[in-house]
C-alpha cells in the first residue's frame, strides 16, 4: 500500500470529517510563504480541479495571472477549464488584464491608476444572486488566488476583509447548500507588514487552513516543501486537527508523502 | 519485411508550432522562450527568458554586471531582429556600448587550437577537459564578444526597430511611473511581432523621493506592466537596486515578477580579499524562477554561482574553490625529488 497521498485525498478528508454535524459554509485560508523556489499556488490549481469534479459551481477569481496559466495547467491535472467555462460551470473574473472589451475582465486599477475593490465586489454579488436564481440546489464555490496583491497596491486592510466577509455572509444568507470560499494569500507571517496582519486576521477566521512552508534546511530536489493543513472541527468542544505532510510538485500533479519518507531519505 | 515505417521529415516539421525568430519552445514544459543573450543565464531558466513575463535584475552595488546583462539582452534582441524599446538614466552611454557579434565558428575553431597541443602532459589529452560554465548542447543565442562593439549606424542610429523612451521626465513619483507606462503601452499598440523592453535602476531614490508613498508608485508600475506581459507578447527586463529598501519591500517586488537574479559583486566588499573568492569577480544567486503555464520550473542543481567578466564574454560558473597551491605543496615536492636523486645514485 502506498502512504503517499493527493491533495484531493487529503483535501476530501478535511472536509468529510466533521460529518454528522451541521456545517456551514466554510473558509478556506490557503498560506504561501515568501520563499520563491516555493508557492501555494498549486494548491489553487488542485483544489479547482477538485470542485470541478466534484460538480460544483467554481467561480476564480485572479489578481496575478491570465485565464491560459489556469488551463494548460488544468489540462495537466485531468481538466479542462476552457470547456468547463463554455458549459458554465467555471466562471473565471480577470483582474489583471485591463482589456475592457471582454466582459469577464474585471479591472482592479482604474483610469486614474488608483485601486479599488468595488468591481470585484459588485461582480461577485451578482453572481451569487444569479446562482441563486438559477441553480439553487448545486453548490457553488469561490476561490481568489492570490488577495495579498491586493494590499501590495494600496488598498486598506480593512477594505479587503470586508470584502471577504461580506461575500461569505452573502454566500451563507442565499445559499442553503453548502458552499465555500477558498482564499490564497502570501506573507511572512510577520505582523509588521500589511499582508501579514492580514494573513494572521484571515487564519484566525477560517475553517480550514492550509499552510505551505518552504523546507528549513533550505532547498532540496527530493521534497519541496511542507504542508501542514488544520481545520476547526465544530463539534460540541472545538479542537483543532492537523496534520503535516512532506510534498514534491511533479510535473502533472503533487505527491504528498508522511514527513521522512521522502525517497531521497528512504 | 520491417513493419517499421521510417517518419518521413516533411510531415514531421509541418505538426511544429511556427514560432517568430529568436524564439523556440522550452523543453521543460513547452513555453515559448527567448534568449537572454548569454548562455548560461538561458540554461539556468530553463532555456531562456519566457515570452509575456517579467523578469528582474538586483542590481550589484556598482552597476557594472548588470547593465552587462542589460545590454547582452538588447544585443540579442536587435540580431533577432525584434523590437526592442529600452529606457535608460538620461546620459548614460548604455546604448554606444553594446556587445557585437562574432561568428559562432569562429569561436569554436579557437577552442580546438588550444586542445591540441599537449606534449608534456599528454596523457591529459584523454580526459575530458573540465567545464564549470554552463550552456546547453545547441547554441540558441549569438556568440557576442565583449571587445566588438554593435555597428553604431546600422544596428543602432537607422535601425526601425529599437525605440528609446525618456524616463523620469517629470517631478513627482506618480507621474514619471504613469508617464513611462503610456509610452510603454504607445509603443505595444503600435508593434508586432515579439517585444523586448529594457528598463533600467528602476525604484532608486531617483523616482521615488516622497518616501513609502513613492515606494507603493512603483509596486503599482510592475502590476501594470506584469498585466501587460499577460496580453502582449512581450518581455521586460528590469533592473532596480536593492540599497535603501527594507526586506518586506523587496519580498513585494519578487512577488511580483516572474524571474528575479541578484548580483553580487565583491569590489567594494570583504569578499574581494577572500580567498575563496578570488577565482570570481562576483556571485550571481536566482532567487526566483519563471513558473508561468506550469506546476513546477526548471530547478537547477544549485541556486547560487559565481561571475566572472572576462576581456571577451561575461561567465557564470559553478562555485568552486581555487586550487590549493600553499607553501606546504611545495616542500612536499622538493622531498620527493631528492629521494628520488638518491635512488639514481645507487645505481
Amino acid at each position: 500500500m502506498s502512504i503517499s497521498r493527493t491533495i484531493e485525498e487529503l483535501y476530501s478528508s478535511l472536509l468529510f470529517q466533521d460529518k454528522g454535524y451541521i456545517t456551514s459554509n466554510k473558509l478556506v485560508l490557503l498560506e504561501s510563504p515568501y520563499c520563491f523556489s516555493i508557492d501555494a499556488g498549486f494548491l489553487i490549481h488542485h483544489l479547482t480541479a477538485f470542485y470541478l469534479k466534484s460538480n460544483h459551481k467554481v467561480v476564480l477569481v485572479s489578481f496575478l495571472n491570465c485565464f491560459q496559466h489556469y488551463n494548460t495547467i488544468g489540462l495537466k491535472l485531468g481538466i479542462n477549464l476552457a470547456s468547463s467555462r463554455i458549459e458554465g460551470n467555471l466562471t473565471f473574473i480577470d483582474c489583471i488584464s485591463q482589456n475592457k472589451e471582454d466582459s469577464t475582465v474585471c479591472p482592479l486599477t482604474n483610469e486614474a491608476n488608483e485601486c479599488s475593490l468595488s468591481n470585484i465586489s459588485n461582480c461577485l454579488q451578482k453572481l451569487i444572486n444569479k446562482h441563486q436564481d438559477s441553480h439553487h440546489n448545486i453548490p457553488l464555490t469561490i476561490l481568489i488566488d492570490d488577495l495579498s496583491s491586493t494590499v501590495l497596491l494600496g488598498i486598506s486592510q480593512i477594505q479587503v476583509l470586508d470584502l471577504i466577509f461580506s461575500v461569505r455572509a452573502l454566500l451563507q444568507a442565499k445559499l442553503s447548500i453548502e458552499s465555500s470560499l477558498c482564499v490564497l494569500a502570501t506573507s511572512n507571517g510577520d505582523f509588521e507588514s500589511t499582508e501579514g496582519r492580514l494573513v494572521n486576521h484571515l487564519s484566525n477566521e477560517s475553517d480550514i487552513i492550509l499552510t505551505v512552508e518552504g523546507l528549513p534546511s533550505g532547498f532540496s530536489k527530493e521534497v519541496h516543501g511542507k504542508l501542514i493543513a488544520r481545520s476547526k472541527r465544530p463539534s460540541p468542544v472545538i479542537v483543532c486537527y492537523r496534520e503535516d505532510w512532506h510534498f514534491k510538485l511533479e510535473d502533472r500533479g503533487v505527491k504528498l508523502f508522511p514527513i521522512g519518507t521522502a525517497s531521497g531519505i528512504l | 519485411m520491417s513493419s517499421f515505417i521510417k517518419k518521413k521529415q516533411s510531415s514531421n516539421k509541418s505538426k511544429l508550432p511556427h514560432l517568430p525568430p529568436g524564439c523556440k519552445p522550452s523543453i521543460y514544459n513547452n513555453q515559448t522562450v527567448i534568449s537572454s543573450g548569454v548562455a548560461a543565464i538561458d540554461f539556468l531558466l530553463g532555456g531562456g527568458i519566457p515570452l509575456g513575463s517579467l523578469v528582474l535584475i538586483e542590481e550589484d552595488e556598482l552597476r557594472i554586471y548588470s547593465n552587462l546583462l542589460l545590454r547582452y539582452f538588447t544585443s540579442e534582441g536587435i540580431l533577432c531582429g525584434h523590437r526592442v524599446i529600452v529606457s535608460v538614466s538620461i546620459g548614460d552611454d548604455f546604448i554606444n556600448q553594446l556587445p557585437g557579434q562574432v561568428d559562432n565558428i569562429e569561436v569554436q575553431q579557437k577552442d580546438e587550437s588550444v586542445g591540441d597541443s599537449m606534449k608534456i602532459a599528454f596523457r591529459y589529452e584523454a580526459l575530458q577537459q573540465v567545464d564549470s560554465e554552463f550552456s546547453s548542447a545547441i547554441k540558441f543565442c549569438h556568440s557576442f564578444d565583449l571587445t566588438h562593439k554593435l555597428d553604431y549606424n546600422t544596428f543602432v542610429r537607422e535601425n526601425p526597430n529599437l525605440t528609446m523612451i525618456n524616463n523620469r521626465s517629470s517631478s513627482t513619483a506618480k507621474l514619471q511611473y504613469s508617464q513611462l507606462l503610456q509610452s510603454i503601452r504607445d509603443n505595444l499598440n503600435t508593434a508586432n511581432g515579439v517585444i523586448r523592453i529594457v528598463l533600467q535602476h528602476m525604484g532608486s531614490v531617483l523616482w521615488d523621493n516622497s518616501g513609502p508613498d513613492g515606494s507603493r508608485e512603483f509596486i503599482k508600475f510592475l502590476f501594470n506592466i506584469r498585466a501587460l506581459t499577460r496580453c502582449y507578447p512581450v518581455t521586460f527586463l528590469l533592473s532596480y537596486p536593492t540599497y535603501n529598501h527594507s526586506e518586506i519591500y523587496l519580498n513585494r517586488i519578487r512577488y511580483l515578477s516572474d524571474a528575479v537574479y541578484r548580483l553580487e559583486c565583491f569590489q567594494s566588499s570583504d569578499k574581494e580579499v577572500s580567498p575563496l573568492f578570488s577565482d570570481y569577480h562576483g556571485l550571481f544567486h536566482l532567487v526566483k524562477l519563471p513558473k508561468i503555464n506550469s506546476l513546477q520550473s526548471f530547478i537547477p542543481e544549485t541556486l547560487n554561482f559565481g561571475f566572472k567578466a572576462k576581456k571577451r564574454k561575461f561567465v557564470i560558473e559553478k562555485l568552486h574553490l581555487p586550487p590549493e597551491l600553499g607553501e606546504d605543496d611545495k616542500k612536499s615536492t622538493t622531498k620527493i625529488k631528492v629521494r628520488m636523486d638518491k635512488k639514481l645514485l645507487e645505481f
